[in-house]
C-alpha cells in the first residue's frame, strides 16, 4: 500500500483516525496497540509472507536489546551488539545480496544455485533502524525498551516502515511513552502530508513518466537532447518521489504526535558534493556517518585510512541501494567526488562563483542519477556517450518532452529551489495584520489546494509506483 | 487566529477522507467506463496466495483507483486542463488543425526487427493460404492504411508517425509474402501512388470512410478476379449512391477527449443503385436484411457500428445467387464497410470477428464452409500483429 492511493487514503488512514483518536490520550498504551496493529496490518499488505521477517528482525533486535543494555556484563553487551549487526545484516544479505553473489560467482565459474528470493519490502529500512536501536542502546545514547510491543512499534511505525525516513531511535524513544497529540500537530502534520502527496502525484509521477519513456529506449540511436531531457527528468522524478514520501512520513508522523527528522533540505542547490550529501537523504547518511564511518576512524586517523573509510561508506551506500554493479559504481562515483573536494579541488571549488560551484554539482549529481537509473554499467555508458551527442543533438523527442510536461518542468524548477524559505524571509517573524494572516493562512490554503489536484491525478491516473520501495 | 485555521485544515481533511470514504462505499457500481471505452477492474476475490503475496491489495487497489469517487467528472475536467494547458497529447490524441490523431511512440525503425515480424506474419498466414488452396480456393491478405498513415503529414514536426516505419513495414511485408508465395495487396501501397489515402481516412476515428472503404473492397475483388479467373461483378462507383447521414458522428478519439474537441465530421453510407436483395444472419439468427445500422432520425449519434452494426462473431449475408462465388471476409473493424459493398458481388458472403467467434478455429471454419475467396483484412498498425483478430489461424 502506497500513501498516493485510495485504499490509504479513504480506508486505511480514516479507519485508523477513528480508531486511535476515539480512544482517551490517557490510554496511550491502547493507541499504541492500535498504531502498532495498522502499521503491521499495513505491511502486510504489501505481502503477508514477508510479515515473518519484519516480526523475526524485530524480535532479534528487541533481545539483542535486552543483551545489549548499559548495566550488564560487557561479554553479554558486546554480545548482544554483534548478534544484532550480524543477524540483521545476516537477513538483508540474505534476501537482499544472495542473488547478486550467485550471479558474480557463476559468472566466474563457481557454480552456486540459490532458490528464488524475493525481496521483502523495506527491508534495508528496518533493519537499519532495528541496528540503530541496538547500537543506540549499547553506547548508551537511548534507554533500552522492555516492552516488545514498543520496540515493534519503533521498527514498524508504518509512516517510515517502507520507505524511510530512517527514524533513530533516540528520536522518537520518549514519544512512544509520552507524546502530545495535538490540534495544532495534527493539522501541521496533515499540511505536511499533503506538500507530499503533492510533489508525488502532481511532479514525481509527471517527471517519471518521461524518464520511463526516454531510459526505456537503447542509447545506441538516442540524441543528446533526448538523453538530457531523461536524466534532467529521472534528477527531478528521484528527488520528489523521495522527499515527498519523507514528507509524507514526517506530515503522518506528527499527526499522531511523532516528530521524525527531516531527511531533504533543497539539495539540488547545493554547492558542492559534499553539501548535497548533507541535503539529501539525511537520515541515511547520518546513519552511516555515526555508525561506520566514525566507529572506523573517521577523518582523525591517517589520510590513507580517511580515504579508505571514507571508500568503505560508499561501496555500502552504494549497495544499500540495491544489489548491482550500477549502485557499486554510484557509490564509487561519489566516493571519487567527495575524497576529490576533500583533497583535491574542493578549495579551488570554493573560490569559483556560486553559478559554477551550483553547475558543477548539479552535473555531477544528474551523472550519477544515470548510473542509478540504468539497468546495467554498459547501458549507463551508451547512455553518457549519448548525452555527449554522439547519437546526434537533438530530435523530436526532445521538444515532444519539454512541451508536453511544460507545467510539470517549471513547477518542478520552482519546488526544487528553497522559494518557501526566500518568501517566509520576506515576511516579518512575529506577523500581524495581513502578514500573519499570510503566514496562517497559505500553507494550509495550499496544502488543500495541492489534495484536490492530488486527487484529481490520483482518480484519473494508474501511474503512481514510488521508487524508493525496492531499497 | 491560529486555532481557528487548525481547526479549518483538520476539518477540511479529515472532513475530505471521511467524505471519500462514504463516496466510495455509497456510489451505484460500475462495470463499463464509455469514455475509455474499456472494462472497469472488477471487486478482487481474496485468495491465500493473493494476500500472501500482496496481489490481493495491488487489485484492490486497481479497483478503487477505477471507481474512485467523481472519476469521470474528473477526467473530463483533468482532461479540458490538458487541451487548455496546450500539451500537445492528450489522452493519447495528437489534436491537429484538421484532425485527431492517434499518440505513435517514439521507436527505432529496426529493419531486422521488422523483417523478422514481417516473416513471421507470413509464416502464419501461409498455414492459412494451404488450408484455402487445399480445396481450390484463394486466399489473399490485404492491408488498409489507418488515420495514422493516411494522415502522417499533419502531425507536428516532433511527433513521431512512424511514417518512415510504416513504409519500411508494407516493404518487409510484401517481399515476406511474396516468399512464402501468399497472395498479399497492399492497398495503402496502391493508393499513394493515386492522390493517396488521406482523402479516404477520417478525421476522427482510426478507419476509413466509407469511400476508403470501397477503394479498398475494389482492389480487392479486382486482385481476387485476376488471380483466380473467377466471374463475379465488381460494382464501380456509378453502381452506388453515396448519401452523408445528418447525425453527429462521435469517432473514437473525439470519445477518448470527451467530445470536448470536436471536428465535424458525417457518416456515409454506399447504396446500391440496383439493390440486391439477401438474408442475414448474425451468429446464426436470423436479423434483418440491412448492412447498415442506420439511427431511428435525424437526433441522436452514430459511431462506426453504422457499418455491418459494429463487431460481431459471425455474420452470414446471403444472396441466393448460386452462380456466383462465396467470400470469407475476416480481421479487423477495417472490414466492416468492406462488408457492406463486398455482398453484392457474391452468393455467400461470411464474416468472422476472432475476438468474438469461438465455435470453431478458423482453419476448421475454412475447411468446413470451404468460401472460394478468403480475405483477410488488417490495417497498416497491425499488418505484423501476430496476435489479435487476424494474426493467427
Amino acid at each position: 500500500m502506497v500513501f498516493s492511493s485510495i485504499l490509504f487514503l479513504f480506508f486505511f488512514l480514516p479507519a485508523l483516525l477513528l480508531c486511535y483518536f476515539c480512544l482517551p490520550r490517557r490510554f496511550r498504551a491502547w493507541r499504541n496497540g492500535v498504531l502498532l496493529a495498522f502499521s503491521l496490518f499495513f505491511y502486510a499488505c504489501g505481502g503477508l509472507y514477508y510479515l515473518p521477517v519484519l516480526l523475526c528482525s524485530t524480535a532479534v533486535n528487541y533481545l539483542c536489546g535486552l543483551l545489549a543494555a548499559p548495566g550488564r556484563p560487557n561479554a553479554a553487551r558486546r554480545a548482544g551488539l554483534w548478534a544484532a549487526v550480524l543477524l540483521g545484516l545476516g537477513m538483508l544479505g540474505w534476501f537482499k545480496y544472495a542473488g547478486f553473489l550467485a550471479a558474480n560467482l557463476n559468472r566466474l565459474g563457481v557454480r552456486l544455485n540459490l532458490p528464488p528470493i524475493v525481496l521483502p519490502i523495506g527491508i534495508s529500512f528496518f533493519t537499519f533502524q532495528g541496528l540503530s536501536y541496538v547500537i543506540d542502546v549499547y553506547r548508551g545514547d537511548a534507554p533500552c525498551q522492555r516492552n516488545p510491543f514498543y520496540v515493534a512499534l519503533y521498527v514498524a511505525l508504518f509512516p517510515q516502515l517502507v520507505a524511510g525516513p530512517i527514524v533513530r531511535y533516540s528520536t522518537v524513544a520518549r514519544e512512544i511513552t509520552g507524546r502530545e497529540e495535538s490540534l495544532s500537530e495534527f493539522s501541521q502534520g496533515a499540511a505536511r502530508f499533503l506538500f507530499g502527496l503533492g510533489k508525488k502525484m502532481l511532479l514525481a509521477n509527471a517527471m517519471g513518466e518521461v524518464a520511463d519513456a526516454v531510459f526505456a529506449q537503447s542509447p545506441a540511436a538516442m540524441a543528446a537532447g533526448t538523453a538530457w531531457a531523461g536524466a534532467a527528468a529521472y534528477t527531478l522524478q528521484i528527488y520528489f518521489d523521495f522527499s515527498a514520501y519523507s514528507d509524507m512520513a514526517i506530515g503522518l508522523g506528527r499527526m499522531f504526535g511523532f516528530h521524525f527528522l527531516e531527511n531533504f533540505n533543497y539539495p539540488y542547490v547545493s554547492q558542492s558534493v559534499t553539501e548535497f550529501w548533507r541535503r539529501w537523504h539525511i537520515s541515511l547518511s547520518t546513519w552511516f556517518r555515526d555508525y561506520v564511518y566514525i566507529p572506523l576512524g573517521g577523518s582523525r586517523r591517517s589520510p590513507v585510512r580517511n580515504i579508505l573509510n571514507l571508500a568503505a561508506v560508499w561501496l555500502l551506500t552504494g549497495l544499500w541501494h540495491g544489489a548491482a554493479w550500477t549502485f557499486v559504481l554510484w557509490g564509487a562515483w561519489f566516493f571519487l567526488l567527495l575524497a576529490g573536494e576533500k583533497l583535491l579541488w574542493g578549495r579551488g571549488l570554493a573560490r569559483l562563483p556560486r553559478v559554477f560551484r551550483r553547475g558543477y554539482t548539479l552535473l555531477a549529481v544528474m551523472i550519477s542519477w544515470v548510473l542509478f537509473r540504468s539497468p546495467s554499467a554498459a547501458y549507463a555508458g551508451a547512455y553518457f556517450q549519448a548525452m555527449l551527442g554522439l547519437g546526434g543533438a537533438s530530435d523530436g523527442q526532445t521538444a515532444y518532452y519539454l512541451l508536453q510536461y511544460w507545467p510539470e518542468w517549471a513547477a518542478c524548477l520552482i519546488a526544487s529551489l528553497p522559494v518557501k524559505n526566500w518568501l517566509q524571509s520576506k515576511l516579518p517573524e512575529e506577523g500581524t495584520g495581513p502578514a500573519s494572516l499570510v503566514q496562517i493562512w497559505c500553507p494550509k490554503l495550499a496544502a488543500l489546494a495541492l489534495l484536490a489536484l492530488s486527487y484529481l491525478k490520483l482518480a484519473t491516473g494508474s501511474f503512481n509506483p514510488f521508487i524508493y520501495f525496492q531499497f | 487566529m491560529n486555532r481557528i485555521a487548525h481547526w479549518f485544515m483538520a476539518v477540511c481533511f479529515v472532513g475530505f477522507l471521511a467524505a471519500g470514504l462514504a463516496a466510495s462505499l455509497l456510489r451505484s457500481p460500475q462495470d463499463f467506463s464509455y469514455w475509455e471505452n474499456r472494462m472497469l477492474a472488477s471487486l478482487p476475490e481474496p485468495a491465500s496466495q493473493s494476500i500472501g503475496d500482496g496481489g490481493y491489495f495491488t487489485q484492490l487497489e486497481r479497483y478503487l483507483a477505477d471507481h474512485a469517487p467523481l472519476r469521470s467528472t474528473l477526467l473530463r475536467f483533468k482532461t479540458r486542463w490538458d487541451l487548455a494547458a496546450g500539451r500537445p497529447v492528450v489522452n493519447d490524441v495528437v489534436p491537429t488543425a484538421d484532425s485527431l490523431l492517434p499518440f505513435l511512440p517514439y521507436m527505432a525503425d529496426d529493419q531486422a526487427d521488422i523483417d523478422r515480424w514481417a516473416g513471421l506474419m507470413a509464416d502464419n498466414l501461409a498455414d492459412i493460404n494451404a488450408a484455402v488452396t487445399e480445396y481450390g480456393g484463394y486466399f489473399c491478405y490485404a492491408v488498409v492504411p489507418c488515420q495514422s498513415v493516411s494522415r502522417a503529414d499533419e502531425y507536428p514536426w516532433f511527433l513521431n508517425s512512424q511514417a518512415r516505419r510504416s513504409w519500411m513495414k508494407g516493404a518487409a511485408m510484401a517481399r515476406a509474402m511474396e516468399e512464402q508465395g501468399v497472395p498479399f495487396l497492399d492497398v495503402e501501397a496502391i493508393l499513394a501512388r493515386s492522390g493517396g489515402s488521406k482523402q479516404y481516412a477520417s478525421r476522427v476515428d482510426n478507419h476509413y470512410t466509407i469511400e476508403g472503404a470501397f477503394e479498398a473492397c475494389r482492389l480487392i475483388l479486382e486482385k481476387a478476379a485476376a488471380d483466380t479467373g473467377l466471374d463475379f461483378p465488381i460494382l464501380e462507383a456509378d453502381d452506388f449512391q453515396l448519401e452523408t447521414l445528418p447525425n453527429d458522428y462521435i469517432g473514437s478519439r473525439e470519445r477518448k477527449l470527451f467530445n470536448l474537441e470536436r471536428r465535424d465530421e458525417r457518416l456515409s453510407i454506399l447504396l446500391p443503385v440496383e439493390p440486391v436483395p439477401f438474408s442475414r444472419a448474425d451468429n446464426g439468427i436470423p436479423v434483418e436484411s440491412s448492412v447498415y445500422r442506420l439511427p431511428g432520425g435525424r437526433d441522436g449519434a452514430v459511431d462506426y457500428s453504422l457499418y455491418m452494426g459494429g463487431d460481431i462473431a459471425r455474420t452470414v449475408i446471403d444472396t441466393g445467387r448460386d452462380s456466383l462465388p462465396s467470400v470469407l471476409i475476416y480481421g479487423d473493424s477495417f472490414t466492416n464497410p468492406v462488408e457492406c459493398l463486398a455482398y453484392l458481388s457474391f452468393d455467400q458472403t461470411h464474416s468472422l470477428d476472432l475476438r468474438h467467434y469461438h465455435e470453431m478455429g478458423l482453419v476448421d471454419y475454412i475447411r468446413q464452409f470451404q468460401p472460394d475467396i478468403v480475405v483477410c483484412v488488417r490495417d497498416y498498425d497491425f499488418m505484423m500483429a501476430t496476435d489479435g483478430n487476424g494474426g493467427g489461424s
